[in-house]
């Protein structure tokens, strides 16, 4: 048997594996460009505020749901902002706890809405609200016969961002 | 090059090698959880090599993740290859190789890269990295032969 020859085949089989499986990668949407969010805050911002608001900035940025955003609220408007922020923490999340990422809060919050759901997983995020040590998403979680957009918020939790799912309403707003 | 520069430069690469890692459903999470990470301690734009940052980030994030779920990523879950398909089973053999496997010759084979190149965008030695190219080639070799 030709060495050489069974290394080329066994190249081109992964080439054609890959070739599979990149096809299937999420495209990117040149229609949903980034937003900046204005930071919003109530107080003079400290560092890891400072350091929170940039995070929502590249989330923002990296899932860019331009259209979707709501505009960045002014600062006479950031008191209603922080109690929806607050509401929302309030909502009691699937076994009460804080998750260490936006989708692993948000598919929490998912599988305990609907049991038995299969495979879900997070497909886009955005940014409303970006305060003082608070993060507010919207987290797109989707699956066969489930689209819901979550709204997750993350906060400093002895220095770390920790993240819990809110209230969902399904993709299509009705 | 500032942040957002750096970024939509590089997230087209990270996303379609987060996909070979983790599968479709899970490769955009995984590549804003590592900007996030980052950005958390640095900006984009201080590093030396942000590309080979990236990449680093994206497969150890990867490997937390696939470790975490205790089943190797599944065929099913990337779709469209009936069982009856020849190429089912050596599809699934390359989603079977340990994510450091499956880097190197996603990088070697799919995205043209030298060993050198491929084994700095990994984190490692030239010389492991054509040890997972040898043990992925002899694995798939393997399946090839019984198919």
């Amino acid at each position: 048997m030709n060495t050489e020859h069974d290394d080329r085949d066994v190249e081109e089989a992964f080439r054609r594996s890959f070739a599979l499986l990149v096809d299937r990668a999420p495209a990117s949407d040149p229609e949903w460009p980034p937003v900046a969010i204005a930071q919003v805050t109530t107080s003079r911002p400290t560092p890891r505020g400072w350091m929170v608001a940039a995070m929502a900035f590249l989330i923002t940025l990296a899932f860019g749901l331009g259209g979707l955003v709501s505009p960045s609220p002014s600062p006479a408007d950031s008191d209603q902002f922080q109690v929806q922020t607050e509401a929302t923490l309030a909502v009691p999340a699937p076994s009460g706890a804080f998750y260490p990422t936006p989708a692993d809060a948000a598919i929490a919050y998912a599988t305990a809405q609907k049991p038995g759901i299969e495979a879900p997983h997070v497909t886009r995020m955005f940014v409303i609200y970006a305060g003082q040590d608070i993060v507010d998403l919207r987290v797109l979680v989707e699956a066969d016969d489930f689209c819901h957009v979550y709204g997750v918020t993350g906060r400093v939790e002895q220095d770390e961002l920790a993240w819990r799912g809110g209230p969902a309403q399904p993709c299509d707003g009705s | 090059m500032d942040d957002e520069t750096i970024y939509r430069k590089n997230r087209d690469d990270l996303i379609r090698y987060a996909t070979v890692l983790v599968g479709p459903g899970g490769a955009e999470d995984v590549v804003s959880t590592v900007i996030l990470r980052i950005l958390a301690r640095r900006r984009l734009d201080d590093l030396d090599e942000p590309r080979a940052y990236l990449f680093r980030g994206v497969l150890n994030e990867c490997k937390t993740r696939l470790r975490r779920r205790r089943t190797h990523l599944n065929i099913t879950e990337v779709g469209g290859i009936p069982a009856d398909d020849p190429r089912h089973h050596v599809i699934q053999a390359v989603l079977d190789l340990p994510p450091q496997q499956r880097a190197a010759t996603y990088l070697v084979y799919w995205a043209g890269l030298t060993v050198a190149e491929t084994a700095d965008l990994i984190g490692i030695r030239p010389g492991t990295a054509k040890r997972y190219l040898h043990l992925a080639r002899r694995t798939l070799k393997g399946v090839l032969d019984e198919y």
